[in-house]
């Protein structure tokens, strides 16, 4: 479609290269940013200029950072002998979230996936291998409980192990709030051999 | 839009929007199918662990005719081969041969030989007694057989002697060809006696029944080279399998 603006082509244009963003979903949104404010939607502007220009990733766990290395690693706080290993920066935000956690992260940058052409080189293990060698005591494999997550932990696993750490990987069954009628033979099975001694 | 009932193995999976999932599924009464889950990646998704790849599941699905995506309706869990997913070898090996299943482009019609075979694969491989690496080697050599183009590991294709000695592969005749009937201009593989020996046995023995092999690496290495030489001949488009190099990797 041909717009009387040249400007509005191309925000729509631009829009619409977002995932999940249709042309008809992007005429909406410019539409709606046409009636917003000025200042509203120079905040917007800088705050998506910023992600590219402030935001990098850590050196040393590759979370995302605006200060190198980044306030996780740099704490006197955390628990530095526990690394919880998972695969992408928005595992950590969920961790996070819980408040339960209190040593340090390391980010893989995705799963193994042997159908994709995802292998041990396109993430970040050598790094995490080289972090093992100092005040570490305890790894936590965070990866997610589906086949890639789950064949990720068992390489980490081969790897980690001649180091002799403690070794943990993060339980897998049932969700709060769930009802095991539900539940498939997996997690049903995943379930019960993570059960715990109360 | 009927539902239909199948069962069928679960190829591959490719993320859609926050939660859903679209998943690639070689099943019994429908050959290949691509299906819709919704909401399936959620964390409270009813589907749980059912739509993960590898499994063998029993599905109801809204079949739309001249579709090729359709939506999944229920999904229940018939076997998770649990054996392959906590060995990263043999994980390796299921996704070679799920990725060769789906890129052999069969369509939607039933092929119940081919799903067949891919059942006994799994379930050999999910047998913590067998010889992983072999039931590989073996599945390439009964798709050939499948695909309508089995090779002839026995008599020359030209004056039809057994073979007792080093010799050729017609690629396009699709049999061993001796010296005295070798035409320079054939395209063909010399193949070592050893070789030939360790292709009858992976040819005539069922999947489940492979018994650890004894050959010399050399041999193990040309069998190799011969199953993707072969494939490639005779399957246009077939490119080198991502899980496979995966496997080289760790291995």
């Amino acid at each position: 479609m041909q717009y009387s603006s040249v400007s509005m082509e191309k925000a729509i244009s631009e829009f619409s290269k977002l995932p999940g963003i249709g042309r008809k979903s992007a005429q909406r949104l410019v539409f709606y940013l046409l009636k917003t404010q000025p200042h509203e939607v120079r905040s917007l502007a800088e705050a998506i200029i910023a992600i590219k220009e402030k935001i990098i990733f850590c050196t040393v766990c590759f979370n995302i950072t605006e200060t190198e290395p980044c306030k996780i690693c740099t704490s006197e706080t955390r628990d530095r002998s526990v690394i919880c290993i998972v695969e992408e920066a928005n595992d950590v935000l969920a961790i996070e979230k819980t408040t339960k956690f209190k040593g340090l992260y390391h980010v893989l940058g995705g799963a193994l996936s042997p159908l994709e052409g995802v292998g041990p080189d396109d993430l970040h293990i050598r790094e995490l291998l080289t972090r093992l060698n100092g005040t570490t005591t305890e790894v936590i494999l965070a990866t997610n409980p589906n086949t890639e997550g789950e064949a990720t932990a068992l390489y980490l696993e081969k790897l980690i192990k001649p180091l002799s750490l403690k070794m943990t990987r993060i339980a897998r069954g049932l969700p709060v709030g769930g009802a095991l009628e539900y539940a498939d033979e997996i997690t049903l099975t995943r379930a019960l051999e993570g059960r715990m001694v109360i | 839009m009927p539902l239909q009932k199948t069962d069928g193995l679960i190829l591959r999976s490719i993320p859609l929007g926050e939660t859903s999932k679209i998943l690639t599924i070689y099943s019994k009464d429908f050959g290949k199918v691509s299906v819709i889950a919704k909401g399936a990646r959620s964390a409270r998704s009813r589907y749980g662990g059912t739509l993960e790849i590898l499994n063998h599941i029993s599905i109801i699905f809204y079949y739309k005719e001249n579709r090729d995506l359709h939506s999944l309706s229920q999904a229940e869990i018939i076997d998770s081969y649990l054996v392959i997913k906590e060995d990263l070898h043999r994980t390796a090996l299921a996704m070679a041969i799920c990725e060769l299943t789906n890129q052999l482009e069969v369509g939607q019609e039933a092929n119940p030989l081919l799903f067949r075979l891919l059942l006994s694969a799994f379930k050999t491989l999910d047998d913590t007694e067998r010889q992983p690496v072999n039931i590989f080697r073996a599945f390439q050599i009964h798709v050939f057989d499948l695909m309508g183009f089995r090779p002839d590991f026995f008599n020359c294709t030209g004056c039809g002697k057994k073979i007792e000695t080093t010799c050729s592969f017609d690629l396009m005749a699709g049999g061993l060809i001796c010296d005295d009937c070798l035409d320079q201009g054939t395209a063909s593989m010399r193949l070592y006696m050893e070789t030939i020996k360790m292709l009858r046995s992976l040819q005539k023995t069922h999947i489940s029944k492979l018994q650890p092999s004894a050959e010399s690496s050399s041999a193990v290495q040309q069998v190799d080279e011969f199953v993707r030489v072969y494939l490639r001949y005779h399957v246009d488009g077939i490119r080198d399998l991502k899980a496979l190099r995966f496997y080289d990797e760790i291995e």
